[in-house]
């Protein structure tokens, strides 16, 4: 009798088991479109087996564990962030693209060539008064080009800087609310298996992958602990750092709740774009533009003052700018007037030897090794070649990211046999793919070097 | 087009990598196993434009995108791999605890035999 007892319970122990099943099939079913959502699956823990003892054996449903592997969760939030970089840059990128392109309105290589023909027409009619204020308009319109691209990369940098400001907001507005349901972790632990909480926070915890990397880690409590680069906590149990942006320096920085400086934590995501963006490229294409500014303003210049001008003075000075840091943004003509304008060399007064010496400035090696509308192109190519770059690696990370989000989708629901032996299956695959790619590589080089 | 050229070849390893790069936007082992002959097929057919009788070759523009297609295809190669094996790590310490040199213990595929027809 008691044996056959014992079997009753088994065996509505088991019929509770797959009740339970199919309640975590009807919630996959119910939540299969709810973002964040994973299956959740089922563990049957098997009693021990010991009749005489009392120990009917059968199986009971332990626990719900969520089949979300945290493996799986980080994985598709390490791409996210890394893709999340790549797109916000090339995004950023696309933004100031226009001023590069060499054949558009605010094209600084067309004024620089119109000016050089301007001093080419007047070197032919040094005396020619409309010569003279040809040259003027042409230098007026180069400083105009000059100014426009100085003041859309210094908006640009004031837009990244509140861009930044903003996704440090978002960090801690999320944070804050992965914070709220720590708190309902920590109240009461069977919050845990409630479905709709987890899907809450791995969404949560996606949309902040997306912004900064960071590392999330599974407490005891059930409660999850964020390092911002894996480094910096930005929230412990109920306790969250809130970090914050400073943008008073030239470099912008992103400070913790102690005011440390961990901006090097921070390189992928939307804000490590836009921090590399703000603190490094923005800086370095303008630093190239106020080193074009200022070298033509002072070749030409120094040119000029070499020469006579009407009056057979020295030459007047053409250009005028502020500091050699902000020479694009305060690049000018001066008040000078047509008559200064220095046509002829100190060795033959009245003639056009300085005049042609300009125009042959076009084509001299003024910096790094280039002529002026060279060293434009290389600025030019420098930020295409980023661009496409950025471009090319956010199209790349996206198709990973996709990739991974379904390996994830599949990382449950597969026993452990299965899994190592689909493993050393995949192995093998893998390794048959990856031959063939070493053989299809050596073919293209061959292939490169036949079409040159 | 002119028998042994080198554009019908040419056609066929683009397609070939382009299926290639569909199979492994969802790596399940057999679509692995399928990516391999499709790479087999892609150098199958490189082989064939080099040996094509024609003077004529590829435009750089077209090197250049199935290079672009390689590239893709293998980091679509390495990144499954490297999860599928990051999880495996991961499994391996859960199930089997760590060695000695505190390396998860690998994971040993039960005995098994298939039997088929």
């Amino acid at each position: 009798m008691a044996g056959f007892m014992a079997s009753l319970s088994a065996t509505s122990d088991a019929l509770r088991a797959f009740e339970k099943a199919l309640s975590v099939v009807q919630n996959n079913v119910a939540n299969a479109m709810t973002p964040g959502y994973a299956r959740q699956r089922l563990y049957l823990e098997a009693l021990p087996f010991v009749p005489e003892a009392g120990f009917p054996g059968g199986v009971r449903a332990a626990r719900i564990e969520s089949a979300r592997q945290d493996y799986a969760e980080q994985a598709v939030r390490a791409r996210q962030s890394v893709w999340a970089r790549s797109d916000e840059l090339a995004a950023a990128l696309g933004r100031i693209e226009h001023l590069f392109d060499v054949s558009g309105q605010i094209a600084i290589p067309r004024a620089i060539t119109a000016l050089f023909e301007a001093f080419s027409a007047w070197s032919m009619a040094p005396n020619d008064t409309v010569a003279r204020q040809s040259v003027l308009e042409r230098a007026r319109d180069l400083t105009n080009r000059f100014q426009e691209i100085a003041s859309a990369l210094a908006q640009a940098f004031h837009q990244t800087s509140s861009a930044i400001q903003n996704q440090v907001a978002q960090i801690n507005r999320l944070v804050g609310r992965v914070r709220e349901i720590n708190v309902l972790y920590r109240q009461d632990i069977r919050n845990l298996e409630d479905p709709s909480l987890d899907a809450r926070l791995h969404a949560l915890l996606e949309e902040l992958s997306q912004v900064a990397d960071f590392t999330a880690l599974r407490q005891e409590d059930g409660s999850v602990m964020i390092l911002l680069g894996g480094q910096t906590p930005l929230l412990v149990g109920e306790e969250q750092f809130e970090i914050s942006a400073d943008l008073s320096q030239p470099q912008a920085r992103i400070l913790d709740a102690a005011g440390r400086d961990i901006t090097w934590q921070v390189t992928l995501g939307r804000l490590g774009a836009q921090l590399e963006f703000r603190n490094r490229i923005l800086p370095e294409l303008t630093a190239d533009l106020n080193r074009l500014a200022a070298a033509m303003a002072d070749v030409i210049n120094a040119r000029l003052a070499a020469g006579l001008d009407r009056n057979g003075q020295p030459g007047a000075p053409l250009f005028a700018y502020d500091a050699p840091e902000i020479a694009a943004a305060t690049l000018r003509v001066t008040a000078i007037t047509p008559d200064e304008l220095a046509a002829a060399s100190a060795e033959a007064p009245g003639g056009n030897g300085n005049a042609l010496a300009l125009a042959e400035l076009a084509d001299s090696p003024a910096l790094d090794g280039f002529n002026f509308i060279g060293f434009y192109g290389w600025i030019a190519r420098r930020a295409g070649g980023a661009l496409q770059d950025a471009r090319e690696g956010a199209d790349q990370q996206k198709q990973m990211l996709l990739q991974t989000q379904w390996l994830r989708e599949q990382a449950s629901g597969v026993s452990l046999d299965e899994e190592a032996v689909n493993l050393v299956r995949f192995q093998r695959a893998y390794e048959a793919a990856a031959r063939m790619i070493r053989a299809i590589d050596e073919l293209m080089e061959t292939v490169i070097r036949l079409v040159g | 087009m002119s028998m042994g050229g080198w554009e019908e070849p040419w056609k066929s390893a683009e397609a070939a990598l382009g299926r290639a790069e569909q199979l492994l936007m969802a790596p399940s082992t057999q679509a692995c196993e399928a990516t391999a002959v499709q790479l087999e097929a892609v150098e199958g057919a490189l082989r064939a434009t080099l040996s094509s009788s024609t003077a004529a070759r590829p435009e750089p523009g077209q090197v250049q995108r199935l290079r672009g297609g390689l590239r893709r295809v293998t980091l679509l190669l390495d990144n499954a791999a490297a999860f599928r094996l990051g999880w495996a790590r991961v499994l391996a310490a859960m199930v089997g605890g760590y060695t000695e040199r505190g390396e998860p213990k690998p994971l040993q595929p039960p005995a098994s035999i298939e039997l088929e027809g």
